[in-house]
């Protein structure tokens, strides 16, 4: 297992997380019908890759929408990242009049014990 | 609030709440609701939600809360259940409600759990979704019961639960979601 990249869908996000650089990013859209089976192949990698080095991995979240169970699959992935002492920063970006993602990044900040960015992003 | 009278699904008409009165319907559909269904109508809310953002104050909350509800509905009605949704645009904000069947034990648990989020405040509120959140529970469809949290924060608690008695003995179970347009 190595890099994954899959194309996003008007229901899932875009995914690209790649060794060269260390980076995991997810960007558009995630609301599918099974969020444990899509994130699955995410946890994997995570359980592979990360802790093997000191490289830093960069995750980048830029998500416009995303359902409940997604929200608790995205938790669940920062937390085995953290689980597994993998240097790590969260790049949460943000649409700068979207208050609902900013507020859900400071969720995930207040549980999740890495580095954390709040980025805001101007609307297109 | 429970209605006195049976009901039955079968109709698009939506007898039992009149729309305000300087409202549009945006988007309604009666019907079972399949994950193809589901796409379809955060599609539908989407394109009107979009079409009227210059009237309308955060577009994106209420895709969001109309893809929890959507959500539910697949989720939750009988495979064979039809299941009613509708969105109507007001001045003064957006209605996006639903409908589907539900047990007795359906409605006992929602009342019970809609109960205890309606005595949170919003830091409150925030905190159970906080807590649900890093909780290693999930429910059968990998949420966690974060989906009702989720759509009070989103409606700053204008929620609103009806049971209205069905001819099958269960209930028909209405959940209507309030979003304020923003003025200057």
């Amino acid at each position: 297992m190595t890099d994954i990249r899959k194309e996003g869908t008007s229901k899932t996000p875009t995914v690209v997380a790649t060794l060269q650089p260390f980076s995991l990013e997810l960007s558009g859209r995630s609301i599918p019908e099974n969020s444990i089976a899509f994130y699955q192949p995410l946890m994997d990698w995570v359980e592979v890759h990360c802790g093997n080095g000191e490289d830093l991995l960069d995750i980048n979240i830029r998500l416009e929408y995303f359902n409940t169970s997604s929200s608790k699959c995205l938790m669940d992935l920062l937390k085995r990242v953290e689980a597994k002492g993998c240097p790590a920063r969260v790049n949460w970006y943000y649409e700068e009049d979207d208050e609902d993602m900013l507020e859900a990044g400071e969720d995930y900040d207040a549980i999740i014990d890495l580095p954390f960015r709040l980025i805001a992003s101007t609307t297109n | 609030m429970y209605g006195s009278s049976p009901a039955s699904f079968d109709t698009i008409t939506w007898p039992l709440e009149p729309i305000p009165t300087n409202g549009t319907i945006e988007c309604q559909f009666s019907g079972c609701v399949d994950e193809a269904v589901s796409d379809v109508l955060v599609q539908a809310v989407e394109h009107r939600v979009e079409a009227l953002n210059h009237a309308h104050a955060k577009p994106k909350r209420v895709v969001r809360v109309a893809i929890e509800l959507l959500q539910n509905l697949h989720h939750h009605a009988p495979a064979d259940g039809v299941c009613g949704f509708r969105v109507v645009s007001t001045g003064s904000g957006w209605w996006i409600a639903s409908r589907n069947e539900v047990a007795d034990e359906g409605k006992r648990n929602l009342e019970q759990r809609y109960a205890e989020l309606q005595d949170l405040n919003m830091d409150e509120l925030r905190a159970r979704q906080r807590n649900v959140l890093n909780a290693p529970e999930r429910s059968a469809h990998g949420g966690g019961g974060v989906g009702l949290i989720e759509i009070m924060r989103r409606t700053n608690r204008n929620l609103s639960l009806k049971f209205i008695p069905a001819d099958s003995g269960r209930w028909i179970f209405e959940l209507t979601a309030h979003i304020a347009a923003e003025h200057d």
